[in-house]
């Protein structure tokens, strides 16, 4: 939103986001929500407030998560050796026994960092700068928050918000593969291994430009999965069922985790 | 609108985020793995469970943090 606003001249003077994740039901997974309320300062028009919200709705993460725009090609990987790819349409897959662990309501709360902005020798906007964000949610005995960065700054400082949205679906998927995967004992668990492949092309101003217009960009990745086991012990079909069941692929594939959205003017 | 699908992704980036799973309830995510311009950045994140407080917060939140960004 950023770099949407310096591009349209739109004087944004800071910008702040609530979420409220919530667990949700979805057939043959456990499914969330998430309620968004993103609060903007400036002496902002109401058809740049307009810009600004689709922009929102429109940036790359949130594409992937609310639009079902990511094409995913699946690949799963055996200790012993194999590959193979993994088709994309469902056929009939195994139930598996396991389950997934309930996602706990909690929050995330995004706030800018003004002065993380980096501008060239010319004083243009080179780098649209970072975010600080804390993420609250119920633990087993207590409260727990956490602080994550990310954001738009000279290269290697700190993960841009695409690829630490993957991570998160790297991670989700490693998670649901330990929790349904019929494992024989802990080993099993430990050979567990997710690889995620991103399509970077376009960058900064295919993303800046779509979100601005309000379009999709249907972007890919690859996910290897490597599990424990042989094709045989471990079929495919088996490796399948449980990756449809993940809630970030879910989200990635059909979209419509969004409950709710604000856009206010703080 | 929708824009034509981007190009498949090469092999040379098919390995820039690697997730493992450490013991039962915790899981290592490292972002640009071999990558020396783009990372490595790890994140903990934790796998609710009846036995253990949480190392990091659980994988789904971690995306919508990358939202918020």
């Amino acid at each position: 939103m950023v770099g949407v606003a310096y591009r349209g001249g739109i004087p944004l003077e800071d910008i702040g986001v609530d979420f409220e994740l919530e667990p949700i039901e979805r057939a043959g997974s456990i499914g969330f929500g998430v309620r968004e309320v993103v609060t903007l300062k400036g002496d902002l028009t109401e058809a740049q407030r307009v810009r600004l919200q689709r922009a929102s709705r429109y940036c790359p993460v949130a594409q992937a998560l609310t639009k079902g725009s990511m094409q995913i090609e699946d690949e799963v990987q055996w200790r012993s050796g194999e590959v193979t790819a993994i088709p994309a349409s469902s056929g009939n897959l195994p139930d598996l026994e396991g389950t997934l662990p309930v996602i706990q309501p909690g929050t995330v709360h995004g706030s800018y960092l003004l002065d993380t902005k980096e501008y060239d020798a010319d004083g243009v906007l080179e780098h649209e700068g970072e975010a600080k964000i804390y993420i609250t949610t119920r633990n087993l005995t207590h409260t727990s928050r956490w602080t994550v960065m990310a954001g738009h700054s000279s290269p290697g400082l700190i993960p841009p918000p695409f690829p630490s949205a993957h991570a998160g679906w790297a991670a989700s998927t490693a998670t649901t593969l330990t929790s349904l995967l019929p494992l024989e004992d802990e080993q099993d668990a430990r050979d567990i291994q997710v690889e995620v492949g991103l399509n970077m092309s376009g960058g900064r101003d295919l993303s800046q430009t779509s979100a601005a217009e309000g379009r999709i960009v249907h972007r890919s990745a690859v996910r290897r999965v490597v599990v424990p086991g042989t094709p045989r012990s471990m079929p495919v079909e088996t490796v399948q069922a449980a990756l449809q069941r993940d809630p970030i692929t879910i989200a990635y594939l059909e979209g419509g985790i969004l409950l709710d959205e604000q856009v206010v003017i703080g | 609108m929708t824009q034509p699908n981007s190009p498949p992704v090469s092999l040379e980036t098919r390995r820039s985020i690697v997730s493992r799973p450490v013991g039962d309830d915790t899981v290592l995510t490292l972002i640009g793995a071999g990558d020396n311009t783009r990372g490595p950045w790890p994140f903990v994140t934790g796998i609710p469970n009846l036995k253990t407080d949480l190392a990091g917060p659980p994988a789904q939140y971690l995306s919508v943090a990358a939202w918020a960004a």
